[in-house]
C-alpha cells in the first residue's frame, strides 16, 4: 500500500514477528489482514454496520451465519461501540457520527483479527468527546496487540503512548519510552518541538 | 480477471479501427474508380440511368448549407437561453427548466422528423415560401435548430457555470452591471467550453439523417434557394440504402466516407478545444487512491 | 454601453421564451395530435394486413436485448480497467478516450453503414435483428464507458484502501466496494443508453430493413421498431398510424429517462443511506 503514496521513500528493513514484509515470498493479503489500519477520516463502507464488520471475516471465506454474528458481536464490544448499535446493526453505517464511524472503522479493523493495529491520526477528524471515546479504546486494545499511531497532537502521544518516536522531516530524530522523551530528552530538535519552540 | 477488463478497453479501439478499415476498403477504391473531383465535385447524380454520373457535389453543399443555418439557430437561440438561465432567471426556476431541457433532449430523432414533416413544412410551404414548396433547406434546419437546442443550452450553461463566480464579483466590484459582469467578462471566460458545444451541435446536425429525410425532399439538385428539394449527404445514404445495389450501393458507402471525413475533422477539433477546457477538472479528479 | 447591455438581457429573456416554446410544442403537438388515434387494432391487432405496432414492440424489445447484453458487460469492465488500473492515466487511457470520443462523434447513418457491411454482408446474416442489435451496441459503448468511469471516479478513495487493509484482493475490492458504490450513476448511464437504442432509427434502416408486417421469427430475421414504424408510416401514407405511434415511442422514451435519475437515485439512498 506504500506504492498508492507519491514521494514515498523506505529504509532498512521492515520486519514484523520476524517476517520480511517486503520478501517476494509474503502474501501482501495475508500480511494486510494481520496488519489493520486505520485511517485519519473514518471510512465507512456505504453497506449496513453489520456487513461492514462482517466484510473481512467473509472475505477470508468464513460464510456461516453463527460465526459471523459471534465475531460483529465480539468486534463491536472490544470497539466499544455494541451498546450504541446493537438495535440498528443492520442500518447503513454512514448514518453514524463521525466518531461512531472511527469506532465501526476500528471495529472492521479487529474482525479481521490483526497482530498489530496502524492508527494514522485517527482522531484528528473528530470532537473531543469522541477522541476521549477512541484514546480510552485504545488504552483497552493495546493490552492484546500493538498499536502503531501517527498523531501530531503530544498531549494524546503522552496519554496513550508507551513508547514514541519523534519523526522530523521524514528522519527518524528520537525513539525511546515516552516518559523519557517527554521529560528528558536526548535530541535538542526533540527538546525543541515538544517545549513547542518548533516553527 | 485483469485480462477480462483489459480486453474489454481494447474493444472500443477494435470497434474503431474495424469501422474505419471497413468503410475506407468499401468505399475508397470506388471514389478512386470514379475519380475524386469527379465524384466530390460532379453535380450529377444519376445512379440508375444507362450511362450512370455519381457525383454528390449537391448533397455535399446542402448538407453545408443546412448545418450550417440549423447550428446558427440552435446556437442563437440556444446560447442565450443558456445565459438567461445562469444570471437572469428566477434561481427557483433554473433546475425545473434545465430538468425540462435534458428530458427533452431524448427525444427521438424520428419524432422531430414527424413534427417537421407534419408542422414545420406545411407552415413554410403555406406562409414563408415564396414558391409554395414547403420541403427543403429552410424547413430542415428549422427541424435541426430545434433537435439541437438542448445540447447547446446544457452545454453552454454548464461552461458558464464551470467560470468561477469571482470573476463576476471582482466585476461587480469595480462597478459594472450585471449585464455587463455577465457578457463582458463570463461569457469570454466560458468562451472555449461554449466552442465545444457548438463543435458537438455541428457533429449532430451533419449527421442526423432521420429528421432530415422526412423534411428535405430528396431531389438530388444543385441548392438554390431556401425553399426547394434537396438531399444531404446523409439522406442520400439512407433514400438509396433500401434500393440501390451494384455500383450505386458502393457509391453510397463512398457517400458515408465522406461524411465519416467531415466527421472525423469534427471530432479532431472538439478534442483540442475540450483540451484546453478540461484539462484541470480532470486532473483533480484523477487523483484517487488506486492500488497498483 | 449600459443600454445595449442591458438590452441584451431582454434577448435572454426572448430566447428563453422561443427555446421553451419550441420544446414543449414539439411534445404538445405529438400527445394531442396522436393521443386520440391510439387504438387497441393499432397497438395489438392483426398485423399481417392491417398497421400495427406489435411487431415493432417485440422488435424494439430484442434489439435493447441485444445491446444492452453485449454493449454494459464490456462497456462497465472497460471502465473498470480505465479506472482502477490504469488510475485514469497514461498513454493507454489517453488512446482509449480518443477511440470512445470518436465512436461517439460518429453519425448514425455511418453506424448503420458499417452494420450493413459487415454483419449483413460479410457474416451473411442478411438483414436481421442480431445486425441491428450488435451495431447499437457498438454505438452506445462510448456513452457506458464514459459514464461507468465518472461513476468509479467519484467513489471515495478511502473505501478502497479500506478494504484492501482488511486484506481484500483486488478484484474483490472491485465487485464488493467500487461497484456497489458506484451503482446508482451506473444504472442512471445505462438506461439513458437503453432510452437511446429505443430512439434510433437510421442505423435500423440499413441493418434490419423495416419489415413492418411481420414479427421477426428469430435474431438473424429482419424487422421493425417503433421508431422506424413511424417513419414507415410517415411517408407510406399513414398519417394517423405514425401520430400515435410517436405517442407510444415519446411515452416510452420519456418513461425511460425519469425513470433512469430515478433508480439511480434510489440505488444511491440506498447504498449511502439517507445522509447523501
Amino acid at each position: 500500500m506504500n506504492d498508492l503514496v507519491e514521494g514515498c521513500r523506505m529504509e532498512g528493513e521492515y520486519r514484523i514477528g520476524g517476517v520480511d514484509i517486503f520478501d517476494k515470498e509474503t502474501d501482501v493479503n495475508v500480511l494486510r489482514k494481520n496488519v489493520g489500519m486505520v485511517f485519519q477520516k473514518p471510512n465507512p463502507f456505504p453497506m449496513s454496520i453489520y456487513d461492514n464488520i462482517a466484510f473481512a471475516p467473509r472475505t477470508f471465506g468464513i460464510t456461516k451465519k453463527s460465526v459471523l454474528d459471534e465475531i460483529v458481536e465480539g468486534s463491536l464490544r472490544r470497539a466499544s461501540i455494541w451498546d450504541e448499535v446493537k438495535d440498528r446493526l443492520r442500518k447503513n453505517a454512514l448514518g453514524m457520527s463521525g466518531g461512531q464511524q472511527q469506532r465501526l472503522c476500528i471495529a472492521r479493523s479487529l474482525a479481521a483479527s490483526p497482530k498489530v493495529l496502524l492508527m494514522d491520526e485517527p482522531t484528528s477528524a473528530l470532537d473531543p468527546i469522541s477522541t476521549g471515546k477512541i484514546e480510552e479504546l485504545m488504552e483497552e486494545l493495546k493490552k492484546d496487540l500493538t498499536i502503531v499511531i501517527v498523531t501530531h497532537n503530544m498531549q494524546q502521544a503522552t496519554r496513550i503512548a508507551d513508547k514514541t518516536a519523534f519523526f522530523l522531516l521524514g528522519e527518524l530524530v528520537e525513539y525511546g519510552n515516552t516518559d523519557d522523551i517527554f521529560i528528558s530528552p536526548k535530541d535538542e530538535r526533540t527538546e525543541r518541538y515538544i517545549t513547542g519552540r518548533f516553527g | 480477471m485483469r485480462g477480462v477488463f483489459l480486453f474489454s478497453a481494447i474493444f472500443s479501439i477494435l470497434a474503431l479501427v474495424t469501422i474505419t478499415v471497413f468503410l475506407f476498403i468499401s468505399g475508397v477504391p470506388f471514389i478512386a474508380k470514379t475519380g475524386f473531383a469527379k465524384f466530390i465535385f460532379g453535380s450529377d447524380w444519376a445512379p440508375l440511368a444507362d450511362d450512370p454520373s455519381y457525383g454528390i457535389f449537391p448533397m455535399i453543399v446542402a448538407s453545408l448549407y443546412v448545418t450550417a443555418l440549423s447550428v446558427l439557430i440552435g446556437i442563437g437561440v440556444g446560447l442565450f437561453t443558456a445565459i438567461a438561465l445562469y444570471k437572469f432567471c428566477p434561481k427557483k426556476l433554473v433546475a425545473p427548466i434545465r430538468q425540462m431541457i435534458n428530458l427533452l433532449a431524448g427525444i427521438p430523432s424520428v419524432i422531430f422528423g414527424l413534427f417537421g414533416m407534419t408542422i414545420i413544412v406545411p407552415f413554410v410551404r403555406d406562409y414563408v415560401s415564396p414558391a409554395g414548396v414547403g420541403y427543403g433547406i429552410l424547413s430542415a434546419s428549422l427541424v435541426l435548430g430545434i433537435m439541437i437546442l438542448p445540447t447547446v443550452v446544457s452545454v453552454s450553461f454548464d461552461s458558464l457555470n464551470s467560470v468561477s463566480n469571482t470573476y463576476y464579483e471582482g466585476a461587480l466590484a469595480l462597478g459594472a452591471t450585471k449585464e455587463q459582469a455577465t457578457f463582458k467578462i463570463m461569457l469570454p471566460a466560458a468562451k472555449s467550453g461554449i466552442l465545444a458545444g457548438v463543435v458537438l451541435a455541428i457533429g449532430r446536425s451533419i449527421g442526423e439523417t432521420m429528421a432530415v429525410i422526412m423534411v428535405i425532399g430528396g431531389s438530388p439538385e444543385m441548392p438554390e434557394s431556401l425553399f426547394q428539394s434537396v438531399r444531404t449527404l446523409t439522406a442520400n445514404i439512407a433514400m438509396g440504402a433500401l434500393e440501390l445495389n451494384g455500383d450505386a450501393l458502393s457509391a453510397l458507402i463512398a457517400t458515408g466516407v465522406v461524411l465519416f471525413v467531415f466527421t472525423l475533422i469534427l471530432n479532431v477539433s472538439f478534442s483540442l478545444l475540450k483540451k484546453e477546457t478540461g484539462d484541470k477538472v480532470a486532473d483533480k479528479k484523477d487523483r484517487r487512491g488506486v492500488k497498483k | 454601453m449600459r443600454r445595449l447591455y442591458s438590452a441584451l438581457k431582454y434577448v435572454c429573456a426572448v430566447a428563453l421564451v422561443i427555446s421553451l416554446i419550441a420544446l414543449v410544442a414539439v411534445v404538445a403537438y405529438v400527445l394531442i395530435n396522436g393521443v386520440d388515434k391510439l387504438s387497441a387494432e393499432l397497438l395489438f391487432g392483426d398485423y399481417k394486413d392491417t398497421p400495427s405496432i406489435l411487431p415493432a414492440f417485440i422488435g424494439t424489445l430484442q434489439l435493447v436485448g441485444i445491446a444492452a447484453v453485449i454493449a454494459v458487460p464490456i462497456g462497465v469492465a472497460s471502465a473498470i480497467f480505465l479506472v482502477e488500473y490504469t488510475g485514469n492515466k497514461g498513454k493507454f487511457v489517453k488512446v482509449v478516450q480518443v477511440a470512445t470520443e470518436t465512436l461517439a462523434g460518429i453519425p448514425s447513418i455511418v453506424y448503420g453503414l458499417f452494420g450493413y457491411l459487415i454483419f449483413v454482408v460479410a457474416f451473411g446474416w442478411g438483414y436481421s435483428m442480431l445486425a441491428g442489435g450488435i451495431t447499437l451496441a457498438i454505438m452506445i459503448l462510448p456513452t457506458i464507458v464514459r459514464s461507468t468511469q465518472e461513476s468509479l471516479l467519484s467513489v471515495q478513495g478511502g473505501l478502497r484502501e479500506g478494504a484492501y487493509a482488511l486484506g481484500t484482493s483486488k478484484v474483490r475490492t472491485i465487485f464488493k466496494i467500487v461497484l456497489p458504490s458506484a451503482a446508482g450513476g451506473i444504472v442512471t448511464a445505462i438506461i439513458l443508453a437503453i432510452g437511446r437504442v429505443v430512439s434510433e432509427s437510421a442505423v435500423l434502416l440499413l441493418t434490419i430493413n423495416m419489415v413492418v408486417n411481420k414479427i421477426p421469427e428469430s435474431l438473424l430475421s429482419p424487422g421493425t421498431s417503433l421508431a422506424l414504424d413511424i417513419y414507415y408510416f410517415a411517408s407510406h401514407g399513414y398519417p394517423d398510424e405514425a401520430a400515435a405511434t410517436a405517442v407510444v415511442l415519446l411515452v416510452f422514451v420519456m418513461m425511460l429517462n425519469l425513470l433512469a435519475g430515478f433508480i439511480g437515485n434510489l440505488i444511491r439512498k440506498n447504498t449511502y443511506g439517507d445522509t447523501k
